[in-house]
């Protein structure tokens, strides 16, 4: 396994390299979706398989569409990369063998915070102790990440509409009927993937993703879908952050704390939390991609 | 009760920055705002205090701790931000998005200088990032977006050194709690190696020389709101971090009787005390002045830094409360004079049409709130007896004097000095009748601002000099 | 028997890997991009297939088998449907210019 492991990490290192060093924009994307994939492999044999799901789903598909997305709004172009200077070539290769001399030897004394999460798992109201550290016992990390992710989606409203550029039209009803039969089961994914985070991998993040590439493949095969003229899609962009803090406020209410949740209550108002967060990111990740693409306007109007 | 006033100070702007979103933006901002200034100033009148946030102590959960260092940067950033959001609120040319963003910043803001968690302090600082940069970006054109893209990755660049940190801290000690972490703390090659990458990414984020080259493009060129938000207050997010790092969280390190590492800070410092005021001094436009400014004055404080940790290795007190109530008011005094310049010379810009000096000397005299509020804020900057920065300034020297640092006496003078001379170039202009005998003819109309514009400028700049009054109550009685 | 079915398994996945590199061979080295779409629906299809189906003959429960071949038929679903529009694509551009 350990070969195997470091042609993982051979190819990794490689496609960085490539994704940086290519000429072509077009090359730097490919590469980079590949990366993310690869990385995502990565975190799967690290056992972290919740961060292998979110990697791919995110950092791979979403990330590479809206990169995508936006390459097509770039005049045609080749860049050169600058060749970097020794005396950088120098210093962070200094630094590189510096941090791997600290990871080596950080790995020889393990030490983590998973004893307390166990001892405190039966009071988190979920079983899985991912979902637990996120959800109930730093919960508000994730909420404020939640609101980054608002607040990324309010900093590219902010910077105005894409130019209009214009679509291949497709031809025929495959696409549509495609997307039509298509629908329910991604539905039904990330409702599993959601479900299943308060056990084992999975959660609001992951099925978040799902939703999102549910609502583009939609607007693909030009059927009704996401406006965001419309109340409903506005709302459910906050919809997550509001619910997450609100939820957090009720636990000052009960005397528990500001983020607490009654232990009684805690799997049902985690699943709430949850379910309001993952459409939430679906709409949020959907609205950047598709504000990026050139002519939703035209085509919704 | 002050548990509520502590969850409010950060979901109160959260929320209603969150729903600017949905509703009429002003209406929304306004809540937002007059809550932020409440409860901010509120945080005044609470004993220092730990939460536990959700009831899990550390190290399983996260905690707030609210001390002397974050009361005083709360209310501070509630009152400059207060005011600056009246300017926002009178300026017309302002897009409606500034709204949402800028109480996305205050949320962050309050929500870092609460912490007390190495990680939930990273995840504030990339909120604050995100929003800072789009603030940026609000301004149209390409040199304002090329601007925001450099403050873009700078900034990360600077979250993923410290996340890097946190994350070596982490393997190393398996807490992510403040208190936990210092007691746990070792004198290793690992836990030098957390600091060093921790303390260059908060550098990164403050701006301090050599890593300072984002900030003149990006505050100069941000709305003129903008500016004075990120100078007065975004900045102090990364040197309140630099704070918490060498003189709380790393202190064990740090405060070794042989340690040097502060006189690297010190040096730096003074680069760039020197180095800002120069390019203050010769840059051709208004703006990039008083942003070259904030490269210097960052300077100071960061010097102010390093004669603390140098103060903590003699004797073993310690963050005393001598030495953070010095360090926060010379902040304080930085923060709402830069804040009034940045407003006023915005305002003066905009009457003229125009950034370059050479063409605002019309601009300038027929702005005399505007010309009156960056005279204060240079008086204040440079530490003029009587004023809120002379104070600060009196406490740097005498802690130099008290370590026998006479070169760094010598520097913060000669900082002072600087300021007054590139402060000076502004204020020849608007005070002198003309170019020899040729009375001054403007080359473009005037654009009609409304003067009470000019008015939150000097509100702000004669709070930083007025802030001396304060001077007894917050160092006497609160001692 | 469970050795048999092992070994079974084990060529069925080889040979689905072996399609895998001859589709990847056609992708890099066939010059229209119609005829390399034709590569890689093969590897896709019949590998992936292959694959699946060695993999299924290993799995420890009827379950695990009727899921792997459920991501299959998503997966020729998903082919099916990109190859259409890369088609699509190819067609609209040469007739633009």
């Amino acid at each position: 396994m350990i070969w195997l492991d470091l042609m993982l990490v051979g190819l990794i290192l490689g496609l960085a390299w490539r994704c940086v060093h290519a000429i072509e924009l077009m090359e730097a994307v490919v590469v980079f979706v590949a990366l993310g994939m690869l990385v995502a492999l990565a975190w799967a044999r690290l056992q972290a398989p919740d961060a292998a799901l979110a990697e791919a789903a995110i950092g791979a598909g979403l990330a590479g569409a809206l990169l995508l997305a936006t390459l097509r709004q770039l005049p045609a172009q080749a860049v050169r990369p600058q060749p970097l200077h020794w005396l950088w070539w120098g210093l962070w290769g200094l630094f590189g063998v510096t941090l791997l001399w600290a990871i080596g030897s950080i790995l020889s004394t393990p030490v983590s915070l998973m004893p307390w999460v166990n001892t405190h798992l039966p009071e988190a109201g979920v079983s899985h102790p991912v979902t637990a550290v996120l959800l109930n016992f730093r919960a508000l990390d994730t909420a404020l990440e939640l609101a980054v992710l608002l607040w990324a989606w309010m900093a590219q409203r902010a910077l105005g509409e894409s130019p209009d550029t214009s679509f291949h039209p497709v031809q025929g009803r495959v696409l549509a009927t495609a997307v039509k039969a298509l629908l329910p089961l991604m539905g039904l994914v990330a409702v599993y993937v959601l479900w299943r985070g308060s056990s084992a991998p999975g959660g609001a993040f992951q099925s978040g993703a799902v939703l999102a590439a549910a609502w583009l493949m939609l607007w693909l095969a030009d059927l009704p879908g996401l406006d965001p003229r419309r109340w409903s899609v506005r709302l459910g962009w906050l919809g997550g952050v509001m619910v997450f803090f609100l939820v957090g406020l009720l636990g000052l209410v009960q005397g528990i704390g500001f983020m607490g949740y009654r232990p009684d209550q805690a799997t049902g108002l985690i699943l709430l939390i949850e379910s309001a967060a993952a459409l939430s990111i679906g709409l949020l990740l959907a609205s950047m991609v598709l504000a990026s693409l050139p002519g939703i306007k035209g085509r919704r109007a | 009760m002050t548990e509520w006033g502590l969850a409010a100070l950060v979901v109160w702007p959260l929320l209603w920055g969150a729903l600017t979103l949905v509703m009429p933006v002003r209406w929304a901002a306004l809540p937002g705002v007059l809550g932020g200034v409440f409860f901010g100033t509120w945080v005044l009148t609470w004993a220092p205090q730990s939460v536990a946030l959700g009831g899990w102590l550390p190290p399983l959960g996260l905690s707030w701790r609210l001390d002397g260092v974050s009361q005083f940067m709360i209310a501070l950033v509630a009152w400059v931000g207060g005011l600056s959001s009246l300017y926002a609120w009178w300026d017309r040319s302002l897009p409606s998005a500034f709204w949402g963003l800028w109480l996305g910043v205050w949320a962050a803001m309050n929500a870092l200088l609460l912490t007390a968690d190495v990680f939930h302090f990273y995840v504030t600082l990339e909120l604050l990032s995100v929003a800072a940069v789009a603030l940026v970006a609000l301004t149209p054109g390409p040199a304002a977006t090329r601007a925001a893209f450099r403050y873009l990755l700078v900034s990360l660049t600077g979250s993923m050194l410290f996340l890097l940190g946190v994350a070596l801290l982490y393997g190393r000690y398996g807490v992510l709690d403040m208190l936990l972490l210092r007691d746990a703390m070792q004198g290793d090659g690992i836990t030098a190696l957390a600091l060093a990458v921790m303390t260059l990414g908060l550098m990164a984020k403050a701006a301090v020389f050599p890593l300072h080259g984002w900030l003149p493009q990006a505050h100069a060129k941000a709305q003129t709101v903008v500016s004075a938000v990120l100078s007065a207050l975004v900045i102090k997010a990364g040197l309140y971090g630099l704070l918490r790092l060498w003189l709380d969280l790393f202190a064990p390190l740090t405060s070794q009787p042989d340690s040097q590492a502060g006189w690297v800070l010190a040096l730096l410092g003074t680069v760039a005390i020197f180095w800002g005021g120069y390019q203050a001094f010769r840059t051709p436009a208004l703006k990039p002045l008083v942003a070259w400014s904030t490269v210097a004055q960052v300077g100071v404080l960061v010097l102010a830094l390093a004669l603390m940790v140098e103060a903590t290795t003699r004797d073993s007190d310690g963050l005393t409360e001598t030495l953070w109530r010095g360090w926060v008011w010379l902040v304080a005094a930085h923060a709402l004079a830069k804040a009034g310049w940045f407003l006023a010379a915005g305002t003066v810009q905009k009457r003229a049409g125009e950034t370059r000096l050479a063409g605002l000397g019309v601009a300038l005299q027929r702005s005399p709130l505007s010309v009156f509020a960056m005279a204060l804020a240079v008086v204040s900057l440079a530490g003029l007896p009587l004023s809120m920065g002379f104070l600060g300034k009196w406490w740097l020297l005498s802690l130099a004097w008290e370590l026998q640092a006479w070169l760094w006496l010598a520097v913060s003078l000669l900082g002072s000095l600087l300021t007054l001379a590139y402060g000076w170039r502004v204020l020849n202009l608007g005070l002198s009748t003309g170019h020899g005998a040729e009375p001054l003819t403007p080359q473009a109309p005037l654009q009609t601002v409304p003067t009470r514009l000019d008015a939150v400028a000097l509100i702000l700049s004669a709070l930083s000099v007025l802030g001396a009054l304060g001077g007894y109550w917050y160092w006497e009685a609160g001692a | 028997m469970t050795a048999l079915i092992a070994w079974l398994g084990a060529g069925l996945i080889t040979l689905g890997l072996m399609f895998f590199v001859a589709g990847t061979v056609g992708l890099l080295r066939f010059s229209p991009s119609i005829n390399r779409l034709h590569a890689l629906t093969k590897a896709d299809t019949l590998g992936l297939g292959l694959v699946v189906m060695g993999l299924a003959l290993q799995a420890p429960a009827v379950a695990v088998a009727l899921k792997l071949v459920l991501i299959w038929s998503l997966a020729l679903v998903s082919a099916a449907l990109v190859s259409h529009l890369i088609g699509q694509s190819l067609c609209a551009q040469r007739r633009d210019p």
